[in-house]
């Protein structure tokens, strides 16, 4: 499924991120469409514990990792037949706090199937891609794992009730 | 036989990776309770909702068999974005 779009890019690198760059080749590869809705995930000062954070160590598993991601825009567009592109850039490594960590960034058409595709990925990347996140803080270190927030995000896409996400 | 294990997030904290000799014909839930007798803090993450097991960068049930020269990965629960 996912090589039926007109391009997919997944990179999962140490190289610091940059969302307006990324932007920008988005929108050099998907003319014509009408709409690119693209999220920047940033590190957070604060940890899970109030304290702050030192750094974020984000591992992940080269190969398995990337598949995991290829399975969530199979399904992205499996929902949404008229997405174009999407492309996903994840740091991996060190990172400090206030820097980029994740760009998702889609096209398509129209901006219903842009917008919701990107909340979807997203969604797929907190609970179902295979990263594994660690916060540093003066106190030690954590392993961050999903939230039921995070949980409860992706459980919308399986309610069934299409039209509560679909709605043009 | 000899199974190549990786330990991916809090698993890689408790459990060194490499290979490691095995009876043939052992399944991933036999391994996993031989390195959850030997180190109570696996048994702990094991446990967690979200712990998954991969076989040769594929998931799989824990009661898949192995077979030598495998990759048998213990994934702890994801945190991405």
């Amino acid at each position: 499924m996912a090589d039926m779009l007109a391009s997919l890019v997944i990179r999962c690198a140490p190289d610091p991120l940059d969302p307006e760059a990324e932007h920008k080749a988005l929108r050099l590869a998907a003319k014509g469409d009408g709409a690119l809705s693209c999220f920047t995930g940033i590190a957070r000062p604060d940890s899970m514990t109030s304290d702050a954070v030192q750094a974020m160590m984000l591992q992940h598993y080269p190969g398995f990792t990337e598949d995991s991601i290829k399975q969530g825009v199979a399904q992205a567009r499996q929902r949404w037949p008229d997405l174009q592109h999407v492309h996903i850039v994840h740091r991996v490594g060190e990172i400090l706090p206030a820097e980029p960590i994740v760009f998702v960034g889609t096209s398509a058409r129209h901006r219903r199937t842009a917008f919701l595709a990107t909340d979807f990925l997203m969604d797929w990347l907190k609970s179902e891609a295979a990263f594994w996140k660690k916060e540093m803080t003066a106190s030690g270190a954590i392993w961050i794992e999903p939230r039921a927030q995070d949980y409860a995000d992706k459980a919308r896409w399986q309610s069934g009730d299409k039209d509560e996400y679909d709605r043009s | 036989m000899q199974i190549q294990l990786l330990f991916f997030g809090a698993f890689g904290d408790v459990l060194a990776e490499g290979p490691r000799d095995f009876a043939d014909g052992i399944s991933a839930k036999d391994v996993a309770a031989i390195l959850a007798n030997e180190n109570a803090a696996f048994a702990a993450i094991y446990a967690k909702k979200g712990s998954r097991i991969a076989i040769n960068q594929t998931i799989c049930p824990p009661e898949q068999f192995l077979k030598d020269k495998d990759i048998l990965a213990f994934l702890a629960p994801v945190s991405g974005g």
